[in-house]
């Protein structure tokens, strides 16, 4: 459950709110119920499809479901949208750091940096990077939720009036953001077969609470970002949870001002465990694709791949923005939302099982 | 075996190269000791459109254990705790990249926290200045409060004081006083960009000033320190139309002002008292205040409502008998109407300026979206036409240590 959150929330936070804010304005709070429910049936549709064939992963199965060459076409998109996800986290992580903190760091080095970790953390294997995820995740809300206390002093109520302004189209469009990002919890089909055989029948359970985790902590930064800053000025920051970090102030007690950096060392460990998962994910994936019998050969030449590809996919940070409220959330929706739904609807259609022998945990 | 040793090898040469040739290329590092930091910023205006930068630096060597110089018996002269860098440039980054040829360190801001306009700078519109002040990644939005001075800022952060001698951090002790009066505005730099996003509101600022010092006596008699000629001072507010200035609110429209904005957490006030002789002071201790819109007959109206005041009375001067309750009700009748006279007294400020500081068109977009969406393309115009009233509530709750005030024999 632990790993579902993470994997998600630390580039929701980074882009999240004030896309939602954009659209939805004053009325972001209601945005995030709506995607949240988007996310959760997601979810609920993506652990369904991974608990009817706990002993594997989507690549492995859909070529059974699908039929072998729409299976395989299908499987591939799995792989691509597991390294993309990847991509993408490297170059939003290495904008922020170049905008806020390492000015003059070349980008280049920030992704090296950062996807050599997550190197060394693949070769270790998925228990270690569980396990080390549990330290930093609940460190990472517990600092959220510390900004948000900070400041709740300073949330205006009255920046969430009117409700409804210009009706619920902004606010349907506002959810379309976050409610992508939720539905990342589909990853689940590629970690299914590691998790314990006891374990599994409580993933629904598990993966549900994360995604309401999630919700929770997202909504508390949406309404913390448009109570202090209005909902204009919510929606034209960059990074709105960083400019959270940096706004608190306690006159009385000073210390507390300017620790936005204790806050950037939990996001940045965030990061790195969300690109290990996807690029993991995706080394996995590929393997598996090309029926190999070991991910590890190929952690080195995906790694310097993604790497290229996140430096070479966007402009600047301007396109990077745009580019995650506008065509992320659809890219990525149509993997988890319409082709995990759909092979789901087809293997229970045909009614496909399992191969024996191979159910069951590992 | 041979294998792995070779291979350990050639990880440990990769090690070193790796190590050793990223020694020279450390892009960002910054030294504590090598930084500038940068404690208050004033923006003039130059001639020919440009900007004059003024920043000022503490010299942290003056602080650590009251300075050298003051201890060494004999010195003539303490080192000055604070150097003035001032600029010009096209743009507000052009003075500060300026500034660099005359400041000995690389000129920090994170820890700045006064933005100073000079009025001529602000009457001309601030927008392309504060922009940068948005955009900066080293700035902090709410650590740093916006200012407006009368004064040439050269003057200002140059007045001299013996205690708290840098003068951008009196100007920050001063503005955590703010609560004891309420009569002057504190904005924070994001407050200040909130106001002038959110439809119908205007914004408005501090404003400080370097007064003639009312302490300095005629005939100066002490040689080594005497006061100073001149005092920084905080008082009243600067109203905005737009990021243009458009003028000054005297303490008491500021007081006003802060009611309806709903920011009162103090101050004095003072009533004439219920016995006919004298007067009454009454210590806020806290308040709230809204506005309430209203639309009857194609007229618009807007209360401004000030309600759970809660007051102690501090001073009366004439004796009060405050065991009879009807006396604290009609103190407190009298508080509330004083409190009206003020609300008033700003709306009639910002009326006159057209300059809606009060949040008045706020308030109708908030409760009355739809009629707000007809009048917002003309509310410049509409503003100053809108009746507002106001109608406050006050308890008074403590009244120090004693009921009745001195007994004087008869």
């Amino acid at each position: 459950m632990n790993y579902a959150i993470s994997i998600v929330l630390a580039t929701a936070i980074l882009f999240v709110p004030s896309i939602t804010a954009e659209h939805a304005r004053q009325d972001a709070w209601l945005s995030l119920p709506l995607a949240g429910a988007f996310g959760a049936l997601v979810t609920y549709i993506a652990v369904r499809l991974a608990l009817r064939f706990p002993g594997e992963t989507v690549v492995q199965y859909t070529p059974r479901v699908l039929g072998p060459v729409i299976g395989k076409l299908v499987g591939f998109i799995y792989v691509y949208y597991y390294l993309f996800v990847a991509y993408f986290v490297q170059r939003e992580f290495s904008e922020l750091m170049n905008a806020a903190y390492l000015e003059r760091t070349p980008m280049i080095v920030i992704i090296i940096v950062l996807t050599a970790l997550a190197v060394y953390l693949l070769y270790q294997g998925l228990e270690v990077l569980c396990r080390v995820n549990t330290v930093v995740l609940w460190s990472m809300i517990g600092a959220i939720f510390l900004i948000v206390m900070f400041g709740i002093k300073e949330v205006r109520l009255e920046e969430f009036l009117p409700v409804l302004d210009n009706g619920p189209g902004p606010v349907i469009l506002g959810a379309v953001a976050p409610g992508s990002w939720f539905g990342e919890t589909t990853v689940i089909l590629m970690l299914m077969p590691f998790i314990l055989a006891t374990d599994q029948p409580r993933m629904v359970k598990f993966n549900l609470l994360a995604v309401l985790i999630l919700f929770l902590v997202l909504q508390m930064i949406v309404v913390a970002a448009v109570g202090q800053f209005g909902a204009e000025q919510a929606a034209t920051k960059l990074f709105p949870t960083l400019a959270l970090a940096r706004h608190v102030d306690i006159p009385e007690l000073p210390i507390f001002s300017r620790q936005d950096a204790v806050f950037m060392v939990f996001w940045v460990a965030g990061m790195l465990f969300k690109l290990t998962t996807f690029f993991y994910a995706g080394t996995l994936a590929l393997a598996q694709w090309l029926n190999l019998k070991d991910y590890r050969p190929l952690i080195l030449p995906l790694a310097v791949v993604i790497t290229a590809l996140s430096f070479h996919a966007w402009i600047d940070i301007a396109e990077l923005k745009s580019f995650s409220g506008e065509v992320f959330p659809f890219a990525i929706s149509f993997v988890q939302f319409f082709l995990t739904g759909l092979i789901l609807a087809v293997a229970v259609f045909r009614g496909i099982r399992p191969q024996p022998g191979k159910g069951g945990g590992t | 075996m041979a294998g792995n040793r070779i291979a350990r090898f050639c990880l440990f040469i990769i090690a070193l190269l790796v190590i050793g040739g990223s020694m020279g290329g450390c892009w960002d590092k910054r030294e504590a000791e090598d930084m500038g930091y940068v404690r208050a910023t004033a923006l003039n205006s130059a001639p020919s459109g440009k900007v004059l930068l003024l920043a000022q630096v503490p010299n942290p060597a003056t602080f650590a254990g009251g300075g050298m110089a003051a201890i060494t018996p004999g010195a003539s002269q303490d080192a000055k705790a604070y150097r003035n860098f001032e600029a010009e440039g096209s743009t507000v980054f052009e003075a500060i990249r300026q500034l660099a040829i005359q400041a000995p360190r690389r000129l920090f801001w994170a820890q700045n926290t006064l933005i100073i306009f000079s009025e001529g700078l602000a009457r001309q519109g601030i927008e392309g200045h504060l922009d940068f002040f948005e955009r900066s990644v080293e700035i902090r939005r709410r650590l740093n409060h916006v200012l407006v001075t009368p004064n040439d800022p050269r003057v200002l952060l140059d007045v001299p004081a013996p205690h708290e001698t840098v003068p951008g951090g009196r100007i920050e002790r001063i503005i955590m006083q703010e609560q004891q009066t309420s009569r002057f505005a504190v904005v924070s730099l994001s407050a200040f960009l909130r106001m002038l996003a959110t439809e119908g509101q205007d914004a408005y600022c501090g404003v400080v000033r370097a007064q003639k010092n009312p302490a300095r006596p005629a005939l100066v008699q002490q040689v080594n320190a005497p006061e100073p000629a001149l005092t920084i001072e905080m008082s009243g507010a600067a109203a905005f139309r737009g990021t243009r200035f458009a003028g000054y609110l005297t303490e008491r429209e500021t007081q006003g002002l802060l009611w309806a904005r709903n920011e009162i957490r103090g101050g004095p006030v003072t009533v004439p008292s219920p016995s006919g002789t004298g007067r009454v002071t009454l210590d806020i201790l806290r308040g709230k205040g809204r506005i309430i819109p209203a639309i009857q007959d194609g007229r618009l109206l807007a209360t401004v409502e000030i309600t759970d005041v809660v007051a102690e009375l501090v001073q009366s001067e004439a004796p009060l008998d405050l065991t009879r309750s009807e006396v604290l009700r009609t103190l407190e009748h009298a508080l509330a109407r004083e409190i009206e006279r003020e609300v008033i007294a700003a709306a009639n400020k910002s009326q006159a300026l057209g300059a809606d500081v009060l949040g008045v068109g706020a308030a109708f977009h908030r409760k009355l979206p739809r009629e707000w969406r007809e009048i917002k393309e003309n509310w410049p115009e509409i503003f100053p036409t809108v009746e507002i009233t106001a109608s406050a509530e006050a308890t008074i709750r403590r009244m120090g240590f004693t009921l009745k005030g001195i007994t004087i024999k008869d």
